[in-house]
């Protein structure tokens, strides 16, 4: 396979929340602690977890919208762990992104042509009348018609603000693109739409993807490999159809069994998990899943268990495999 | 013919706003059985919580209008009913669980103070007996400690614990109908499969009737007896939860059940439903659906499909499927 297109080494990033008589007792949310992956050249990796996992995190820390507490990120084998000075620059834009909510990641003042085109005139990619043929271009690809291009967002459906930002994603010809959630706030048959344009783009250009979701059903559509976190760690990964069909870790099982499946005739009671997430504040000792887990052994509290890789490519951190 | 414990006929409501007026329902007809789960799916803006709110009449007047139709609980029309009726089917007889549980919990009060209040209002019980019944509703929603959570403020409770003081609340007097509004949409999986548990479990044993909004087919096939889809202001198909994914008539049904990314299958790509769901202020003529249907014919742009059986009790709004 060669050299990993995106390394993620050892990534952690705490954020410090300060309580207490004047913020003078400092306590760290752990949002991201040890994360370790690699994506390849044309591949798509999925990152599931629920809310408060940390996974929008570890996209905001590849994007450099964010800079790692410790760890490293490694872009065709060179770190670009916070570089935000201008040589970096060229670096970054190689690597877009597309967020959750169309309605807040689009400028709503800005037209159409230039919320596209804006890229390519800060990156210099091209002037004036090359704008407006490459904005026509991007806006074709993503299934959009030219006459768009002088319109304000509010004009568009959610679906179709989504493929805006998709296209201003893409305009600077980008090679690995971060996508958080870009399909929670739309309906299904919109989604849909979205769905296998992202995976035609692919497809067609052989973009690497790091695709965040927590609708397991979505990534697992789209994705090749799967990784699932759990309270800033990722416990485990594999290939998407290992991971679905033989998952390891009881927290992934947990997940797969609380999945309403869309087929009445077959009806199960769920796997359900007792108690809530933890706060990332107090985080359990041990394993971080200990205290949910129904499969716990007397150790768990104590030991914090490895990560390590049980069959080729699937790798869980859990004392019972 | 089975005995509605509520029927909806022929309703139609409207918002007289500043951009026109909204034809939120057009003529909506559905009956929901004594101890049935009735589930109610369809796309956001397609009127399905405006539906929920006209059985209890909370939508707001002005802008909202009830113009036509009549609900009737157990033969009675609630759309008639006095202000003072209508005070004591609400809580009593049917009652609601919304999305977002943090918005119909005052901030203000401890759980047990609102949770006291509803029980004592509605039953007329003394503190101490009310007390106890609230415990008890925790209990089996399967809180742990109830009587130290009688005592929290509700941003002390997670996502998960809100919803299920809610489904407590609103099972504390027994109703005969409840209606949860997408009661689970906000909350993440696992947390999801707890509600719905304690949801399916409480209202099967106590016969409660549940009209079920949602736009997750999941849900729906895992929860539900007999399912209604609703586009753009209209029921499209109706039939028990095995017709409508076995043999969905619908062309919007269909799109919709082959539009979501199957977990236990392979779906290269998706198969997708044309173009967006149209604005109800000046919604499509005829067949609401007929702009991105893909098996339009030459009726379906004038005439207004009417639900009509095709099994028993399958009923399909499409010109497809018309008599004659």
């Amino acid at each position: 396979m060669g050299l990993p297109f995106i390394e993620v080494k050892d990534l952690v990033k705490y954020f410090p929340l300060r309580k207490g008589f004047w913020g003078r007792r400092i306590e760290f949310v752990r949002a991201v602690d040890s994360v370790s992956f690699s994506i390849h050249s044309g591949e798509t990796f999925g990152l599931v977890g629920e809310s408060g996992c940390g996974k929008s995190t570890v996209g905001n820390l590849i994007l450099g919208l964010l800079s790692p507490d410790k760890g490293k990120i490694l872009y065709k084998g060179r770190d670009i762990k916070g570089q935000q000075d201008r040589k970096s620059k060229k670096v970054r834009r190689n690597i877009q992104v597309v967020f959750q909510d169309p309605q807040s990641s689009l400028d709503p003042r800005m037209l159409i042509k230039k919320t596209v085109g804006y890229p390519l005139e800060i990156n210099k990619l091209a002037k004036g009348a090359e704008i407006i043929e490459r904005v026509k271009i991007l806006l074709a690809e993503v299934g959009l018609k030219e006459e768009h291009m002088y319109r304000y967002p509010h004009e568009f459906s959610g679906g179709q603000r989504q493929r805006i930002s998709i296209a201003r994603a893409l305009s600077t010809a980008p090679e690995f693109v971060v996508f958080d959630e870009p399909t929670s706030s739309l309906d299904v048959s919109v989604q849909a739409q979205i769905l296998n344009l992202i995976k035609e783009l692919q497809q067609r250009n052989n973009y690497s993807y790091l695709f965040i979701s927590h609708n397991l059903s979505v990534v697992k559509h789209i994705s090749h490999r799967v990784a699932v976190m759990y309270l800033g760690l990722i416990v485990e990964s594999a290939p998407k159809n290992i991971l679905f069909d033989r998952p390891l870790h009881p927290y992934t099982q947990a997940l797969l069994g609380s999945i309403p499946l869309p087929d009445p005739t077959r009806r199960q009671p769920f796997a359900v998990l007792e108690g809530d997430v933890p706060s990332p504040v107090n985080i359990p000792s041990g394993c971080r899943f200990h205290p949910r887990c129904p499969k716990r052994l007397e150790q768990c509290d104590r030991l914090s268990p490895p990560y390590k890789e049980v069959e080729e490519g699937h790798w869980v951190a859990c004392l019972l495999c | 013919m089975q005995e509605f414990l509520l029927e909806i006929k022929d309703l139609s409501v409207r918002f007289f706003t500043n951009q026109g007026i909204v034809e939120a329902l057009e003529s909506v007809n559905i009956g929901i059985g004594r101890g049935e789960i009735l589930g109610l799916v369809g796309e956001s803006g397609c009127g399905k919580s405006v539906l929920a709110r006209s059985i209890l009449r909370l939508i707001h007047d002005p802008p909202g209008k009830i113009i036509a139709g009549q609900v009737l609980f157990k033969g009675e029309d609630i759309l008639k009913a006095s202000k003072k009726r209508l005070q004591q089917i609400r809580g009593n007889n049917i009652s609601m669980i919304f999305q977002e549980p943090m918005t119909s919990l005052n901030p203000v009060f401890t759980v047990g103070n609102q949770m006291r209040e509803v029980v004592q209002l509605h039953q007329r019980l003394s503190s101490e007996k009310a007390q106890e019944t609230c415990v008890r509703m925790l209990e089996q929603v399967k809180i742990p400690d109830p009587e130290k959570i009688l005592d929290r403020y509700p941003h002390e409770l997670s996502g998960g614990m809100r919803q299920r003081v809610m489904i407590a609340m609103e099972l504390s007097c027994q109703p005969d109908l409840l209606i949860a509004d997408e009661p689970t949409t906000a909350l993440d999986v696992t947390i999801q499969a707890q509600v719905l548990t304690v949801l399916s479990d409480l209202t099967r044993r106590n016969r409660t009737s549940l009209l079920f909004i949602t736009h997750d087919l999941g849900v729906v096939a895992q929860l539900c007896d007999r399912v209604a889809v609703m586009y753009a202001g209209e029921i499209v198909e109706e039939a028990p939860v095995l017709d409508i994914f076995s043999s969905a008539q619908h062309p919007y049904t269909q799109g919709l059940l082959h539009a979501i990314p199957l977990l236990h299958e392979e779906r290269e790509t998706l198969s997708v439903i044309p173009g967006i769901v149209p604005g109800l202020i000046k919604p499509p003529g005829g067949c609401r659906f007929h702009p991105r249907c893909l098996k339009r014919f030459h009726p379906c742009d004038r005439g207004i499909p009417k639900l009509s059986q095709v099994n028993s009790g399958h009923h399909v709004a499409c010109h497809l499927y018309a008599e004659g």
